[in-house]
């Protein structure tokens, strides 16, 4: 009775969701994204699914060799303590949030709970069967695709299985104290002697090749920790598991599986046992996952989700008369003051230190260096700008009906939006040019006087300011020309629809680009070929004379832009 | 204060609202009030300006919101049942941007007031995640009230509201239509409409079903005479026997 409804809760979900997607798909906006998704899908999977396999093409070919197979064994390994030590995925256990509110106060047991747990995972697992099967497909061995999916299925599910026992412990552990390491002692000891075994046996394959000097030297050292002593013990529930995918005869196969899925069968046992801190786990973990999303869909980066937000020093307050548009760049400045990544940053800062450090060797000056990783993180930031700087429509269209009550014209609204993640990405690529012009001030062999220097970051400011504005603009216009298509700052969903509308989208951000760039391009080009005896002057009247304009282009689109958002409704609005 | 005339809004083939008619004037409280999907929402964003009507119009203070939408929005509050605020500005810095927005120019002293009255103090540099949802929308209320709108369009202004809040909201809508704003309200709590409204609108699937004074209402459909307000809503819009 009870597995009918939640048989039913899971069948009507998929049947629906897909139904819905096909539904969806009369309108043209959303064909058009299943043709192109489907034709990458197409492309990169099933493109030569007729022409049979061929020994060692493809991925497949060193996915499923000798060497393939200990790196998985060994990610396996790595992956099971890590989910043990760490506990990083508590997914495994997270509900969505109407799952929470209507099956945990609903007649059924603790065993009910897990047990539709592990079937929607399975929905996913056999998706990612599928997905694996035809990547496979050209790996070189004989077994029939039927055989293959089980051996896939059975690593996929006995990872997940895994995962999930040890989130369940840990979650018990943390709850009841020393009470859950009673209840828990043979999963910890077993826990404990595979590592410990697993630590015996790397030493021992070590010694036994004389020491790793080489890759050769490496896999011959797994290999020996794999197949002899303790580690072919300790280790070998990860080869069991491994066995059906990675035989090569389908009556090597059938010998394989049932190992195999004994090692399954031990897990759900395991998992369906190991309950007792379910319920308060899953939600807690389904809290989490449920904050992350929310902040997601508003804008955040994935990885800062759900951290709590500071309300930072005292910002200069707003004077209540003015223009009213400054008011929404006020707003949009403490938000990016206030979310801001720039942790993201630091791994690409330190990145352009330390090349622009070792070119001091090569083109001689630190002020050189100095002017170089100015210049080079200036550059970065019109690739990672816009990501970072997501302080415009991209997250305020998910508050467009309050956007739409402001006493203010569409195009106002754009331009102020636009402006507000466009400035400070301006201002900081103008702050760097204008350091990498004082570092070469301090040259020693300087091409360029101070002037020049002087010349250029006066005309950088407004070509930098028009260029963002573009960037920005063009960014900020596929969420209201194409407001169902863009994730507004989520990273939720997925499927070849969502694939499609990404490319599509990528698509018309490249062309869109370059045909708002034709103009000025032209023109500063001819500007260049004009005055080629006086080439920094030429420059000067390039840059400007091209930045006026795109200048002028981009107020067009503002005001394009302005009115399709005096059009758009909230419905219109995913999220 | 408020003209509506022909309001319809289609989607696609769907009829959200058809031909609606009305007008409030200054210091009335117009009560709009049908079933779930009756249109009310939908009627209610179109006045704000939020969407386009299909046809018919809407003028606020003399100005259209579809023609001249910047000076009708100037002129109106819409507090929606869903407060929306911005997760990034304190509840001191939200009121600051609306004051901005719609250039109150003694805001620094009003919004001191503003909060006392609607017991925000405490919360000036809070975040609206931090906030409870009675608290998020008295901010919205505030938000509302902050520039002296000449019409004020409430959805269901009591959700999330403790019994002292509910009190002050109500109080609120009286003194502002007294002071001569003219005040849609939309409501499912037919105790509030009867307390406060002047004249009701009753939809029913995107069509108007009554409009005038309860008392006109009546005279209109003898019948109804002598029933109470609920019995009159549920009979008029066939959601019940209204015994």
């Amino acid at each position: 009775m009870t597995w009918s409804a939640l048989l039913y809760l899971t069948g009507m979900s998929v049947w629906n969701r897909l139904s819905s997607r096909v539904r969806r798909a009369r309108e043209p906006r959303y064909l058009l994204a299943l043709v192109a998704g489907g034709a990458y899908v197409w492309f990169f999977l099933f493109r030569n699914i007729g022409n049979g396999p061929h020994a060692g093409q493809g991925p497949g070919g060193p996915f499923l060799s000798a060497g393939g197979r200990l790196i998985v064994i060994a990610l396996l390994v790595l992956g099971a303590m890590s989910a043990w030590v760490f506990g990083e995925d508590k997914t495994a256990l997270a509900f969505s949030a109407p799952e929470v509110s209507l099956l945990f106060p609903a007649p059924l047991s603790r065993r009910d709970l897990v047990g539709y747990k592990l079937l929607r995972a399975q929905i996913a697992i056999l998706f990612n069967v599928v997905i694996w099967v035809v990547l496979l497909r050209r790996g070189g061995t004989e077994l029939p695709p039927l055989m293959r999916a089980l051996g896939v299925w059975v690593l996929f599910t006995t990872t997940h299985l895994h995962r999930l026992c040890a989130a369940l412990v840990r979650a018990s552990l943390g709850e009841h104290g020393r009470g859950a390491w009673k209840r828990h002692w043979i999963s910890l000891v077993v826990f404990g002697v595979i590592v410990a075994g697993t630590v015996v046996a790397v030493m021992s394959g070590i010694r036994a090749v004389g020491g790793v000097h080489d890759l050769h030297s490496l896999v011959a050292a797994a290999t020996s920790a794999l197949h002899s002593g303790v580690g072919a013990v300790v280790l070998w529930p990860f080869v069991a598991v491994t066995a059906p995918l990675y035989a090569h005869t389908t009556s090597q196969a059938f010998a394989a599986l049932p190992w195999a899925l004994v090692i399954v069968a031990l897990h759900v046992a395991w998992v369906l046992t190991a309950d007792t801190a379910f319920e308060d786990a899953a939600v807690a973990a389904s809290a989490a996952r449920a904050a992350r999303l929310a902040t997601m869909r508003k804008g955040r980066h994935a990885m800062a989700a759900a951290r709590p937000v500071k309300v930072k020093g005292s910002v200069r307050m707003l004077a209540p008369v003015g223009h009213p548009a400054v008011a929404v760049i006020w707003k949009n400045f403490l938000c990016l003051r206030r979310t801001a990544q720039t942790r993201t940053l630091i791994a690409p800062v330190i990145g352009i230190v330390a090349m622009s450090a070792m070119l001091v060797g090569d083109v001689g000056g630190a002020a050189r260096s100095i002017a170089l990783g100015c210049a080079l993180c200036a550059g970065m930031l019109i690739i990672f700008g816009p990501a970072i700087a997501r302080n415009d429509l991209r997250q305020d269209m998910l508050h467009l009906v309050a956007l739409k009550t402001l006493p203010l014209r569409g195009a106002t609204i754009v331009a102020a939006e636009v402006a507000s993640s466009a400035i400070p990405v301006a201002a900081i690529q103008w702050l760097l040019i204008v350091a990498a012009g004082v570092a070469l001030s301090f040259d020693p062999l300087p091409k360029f006087g101070a002037a020049a220097i002087a010349t250029a970051a006066v005309i950088a400011l407004p070509t930098l300011l028009v260029f963002n504005t573009l960037f920005a603009l063009i960014r900020n216009g596929a969420p209201i020309l194409f407001p169902s298509w863009i994730k507004l700052g989520a990273v939720v969903g997925g499927g070849i629809e969502t694939l499609g509308q990404n490319l599509v989208s990528l698509g018309f951000i490249v062309v869109l680009l370059a045909l708002m760039l034709v103009l000025p391009v032209a023109l500063a080009g001819g500007a260049v070929f004009v005055l080629k005896g006086a080439p920094l002057a030429g420059l000067a009247v390039a840059l400007l004379g091209g930045t006026a304009v795109l200048g002028g282009e981009v107020a067009g689109a503002v005001e394009v832009l302005g009115r399709a958002l005096e059009r758009t409704e909230p419905g219109q609005v995913p999220g | 204060m408020i003209v509506v005339n022909a309001l319809t809004k289609l989607y696609g083939d769907v009829t959200a609202v058809r031909s609606l008619s009305f007008d409030v004037g200054p210091g009335e409280v117009l009560g709009l009030v049908g079933p779930n999907g009756a249109g009310k929402t939908t009627t209610l964003r179109c006045l704000s300006g939020i969407i386009r009507p299909t046809s018919g119009s809407v003028v606020v203070a003399g100005h259209d919101v579809i023609q001249d939408s910047v000076a009708a929005k100037r002129e109106l509050a819409f507090i929606p049942d869903e407060p929306h605020l911005f997760d990034y500005l304190t509840v001191e810095e939200h009121l600051r941007f609306i004051a901005r927005l719609y250039g109150v120019a003694d805001a620094p002293a009003r919004i001191p007031a503003l909060l006392a009255e609607l017991e925000l103090s405490d919360k000036m540099r809070t975040l609206p995640p931090e906030l409870s949802r009675g608290m998020k929308q008295k901010l919205a209320i505030a938000c509302g009230l902050l520039h002296d709108p000449r019409v004020l369009i409430l959805d269901e202004p009591l959700t999330g509201l403790d019994p002292a809040g509910m009190r002050r909201m109500k109080n609120t809508i009286a003194e502002r239509a007294r002071a001569g704003s003219a005040v849609i309200l939309s409501s499912h709590l037919l105790n509030l409409v009867e307390e406060l409204c002047t004249k009701l609108l009753v939809v029913s699937r995107g069509s108007c079903v009554a409009y005038g004074t309860l008392a006109e209402i009546i005279e209109s459909r003898p019948e109804l005479a002598g029933r109470s307000l609920e019995d009159v809503f549920l009979t008029l819009t066939g959601t019940g026997s209204g015994e």
